[in-house]
């Protein structure tokens, strides 16, 4: 059954995704939580007519000696929220909170949504950050590019999504 | 456009509370590291090979790196880590899952090219092969720990005019570890089949430090004899002998994600080459009939430098583009005793521009390999600067540009990689 997130809106026309709790059930993201390093989870917003683009940033690592999870999220609005969370249900709980990832600049925006989930801290090694930063110079192009160079990616989802403010 | 300079604003402070936070990035002590999942492959060389330690602390960018490094080894597909509890609060055992190739290996290259002779003719050997310069086929034992034997078929290529392309049964042993330094060497003997001669036992040094994950240093000394025997002719006894040493110094950057099918990340090689190659054998240089065949010695030396920088970038899962620069320049003096034709010096060039588009063929992910279909587009220029000797090139000429495209499909499992394409060139 295909996962499907939900998309709503916040204030200041931010579009916001929740995503279902099923997602930390995959198999492949199920093993990668349980390996007591970082999961990453990089949401990407991609205007569909327009150069526009959003990010946010979710990190997820269970440490096996607290038997806690600690995790970060970091939306569009520029919020991180960290913390250390006991129990799988609370986890999921807080995983279905709705991240900001867009913001827009008209009453209807059409987006392209993908979730890349990638092993390990989404920041890169000094090698390859210095050859992005050679090539790019720009840690805007670090965040969304950077964050796929080096590491593999264990699954990802595309969505689409139209979203009106009212 | 206020709330798009907002947005942009907002994902570049994400940029930097990453870095930030890498600033003092969790460390973790790793008191032991299990290799799972080993049936024939050493766990010892796998350690090896991470380049972590038990005993030390790493940051997941370290142990990421590790994870690339290992993925890169040629006798695994996947190798992937995971932390559990130690003997004590905050030490913590490394478990590395890893999936291995069969011992029987094959890398094999098969990408004919159809020449357009209707334009300009191309009067070298078009080499679609970028970054393997050794096609293999043969069986791998690991012994001893450390060791590995490997025997079977190699193929010698380069893109320097002046060194020689062969193939060769060969049988090697690679120590791991060596001293406890990380360090690697390769013996090889060899005995080149498809060469200028017949070919006899030919050894071969590899050794290689790596300095960091994704640097490594390798000196490579490689001594050919292709021919060492004599000849009667008209009663007389001739010596012949062909003989070919290469060394080379390589330092490489890798970040790619496999060894043979990259689809992300960074190759960068710069190599220096230094050749020398003796021949001595006969030839007539008088009308027959005549006084006979003369004796004549040749020594051939060459210098050479090779650059090498590809980039590989996944566009989606499916979908990976690649571009690259591959350039190399030379130096070659070649003497003959007695001269037939006047000291021979030049100085050959190439400069081969990239590009290439693959797709995956499988939508999953599967530990045991890939199926891709690429597509590669070649602009190769090539100069010889003859400083003495033209006469000896005849009408070859001494600048050629050509275009060449390869479409191929490549498949790599636990057996080996298989790549069968055709390819497409012409000069202009």
């Amino acid at each position: 059954m295909p996962v499907q997130p939900s998309f709503t809106t916040a204030p200041g026309r931010v579009v916001a995704v929740v995503l279902p709790a099923s997602m930390l059930s995959d198999r492949d993201v199920q093993r990668q939580l349980a390996s007591g390093l970082t999961t990453t989870f990089v949401l990407v917003a991609r205007q569909r007519e327009g150069n526009a683009r959003g990010a946010a940033r979710i990190e997820i690592r269970f440490d096996p000696w607290d038997e806690v999870w600690l995790v970060r999220r970091m939306g569009i609005d520029g919020r991180e929220d960290k913390q250390r969370i006991a129990t799988r249900e609370a986890l999921e709980k807080w995983w279905s909170a709705a991240v900001p990832v867009f913001s827009a600049n008209s009453a209807h925006v059409a987006l392209n949504v993908t979730l890349t989930v990638l092993p390990f801290s989404s920041a890169e090694g000094e090698d390859a950050r210095r050859w992005i930063a050679a090539d790019q110079g720009s840690p805007l192009v670090a965040a969304l590019i950077g964050t796929t160079l080096d590491a593999k990616p264990i699954r990802s989802w595309r969505w689409q999504t139209e979203v009106d403010f009212k | 456009m206020s709330r798009l300079s907002l947005a942009a604003f907002v994902v570049v402070s994400i940029a930097f509370s990453a870095l930030a936070q890498e600033a003092a990035p969790t460390r973790f002590f790793i008191e032991k590291i299990e290799v799972r999942n080993a049936k024939r492959v050493s766990p010892q060389i796998v350690i090896a090979e991470s380049l972590l330690r038990e005993g030390a602390d790493y940051s997941e960018d370290d142990l990421r790196a590790a994870s690339a490094r290992l993925r890169r080894l040629p006798f695994l597909v996947s190798a992937d880590f995971a932390l559990e509890k130690g003997t004590e609060r905050g030490r913590y055992l490394l478990a590395i899952n890893i999936v291995e190739t069969k011992p029987f290996f094959y890398y094999i290259d098969a990408r004919p090219t159809l020449i357009d002779d209707s334009r300009n003719v191309i009067d070298y050997d078009i080499d679609p092969i970028e970054e393997s310069k050794d096609a293999a086929l043969g069986f791998r034992w690991f012994v001893g720990g450390r060791g590995v034997v490997h025997v079977g078929m190699t193929s010698r290529r380069d893109r320097q005019t002046f060194t020689t392309d062969y193939s060769a049964w060969a049988v090697g042993y690679t120590r791991y570890d060596l001293f406890g330094t990380r360090a690697f060497a390769t013996l090889n003997l060899r005995l080149p089949f498809d060469s200028p001669a017949e070919g006899l036992i030919s050894p071969q040094l590899v050794a290689g430090v790596p300095l960091t994950a994704n640097q490594t240093l390798t000196f490579d000394y490689e001594d050919t004899f292709f021919r060492r025997d004599k000849i009667t002719l008209m009663n007389t006894e001739f010596n012949r002998q062909d003989a070919e040493r290469l060394i080379s110094l390589a330092w490489t950057y890798n970040s790619t994600n496999q060894p043979f099918v990259p689809t992300r990340g960074t190759i960068v090689r710069v190599s220096p080459l230094r050749s020398m190659r003796d021949r001595s054998s006969v030839h007539f240089i008088h009308p027959i009939p005549g006084p006979g065949p003369d004796a004549y010695t040749e020594h051939t030396n060459g210098y050479g430098l090779d650059f090498t920088a590809l980039r590989y970038w996944e566009l989606s899962e499916l979908n990976s583009v690649s571009a690259g620069v591959l350039a190399g320049w030379g130096s070659v003096d070649d003497r003959q005793n007695p001269a037939v034709f006047t000291h021979i010096k030049y100085r050959p060039a190439y400069q081969i521009v990239r590009a290439g588009w693959s797709r995956n063929l499988w939508r999953d992910e599967s530990k045991a390999g890939d199926s891709r279909v690429e597509f590669d587009a070649r602009l190769v220029k090539r100069q010889r600067n003859v400083r003495d000797g033209e006469v000896a090139f005849g009408v070859t000429p001494n600048k050629e540009s050509s275009i060449q495209t390869s479409v191929s499909w490549v498949r790599r499992s636990l057996w080996g990689t298989l790549r069968l394409g055709v390819g497409y060139a012409w000069g202009y």
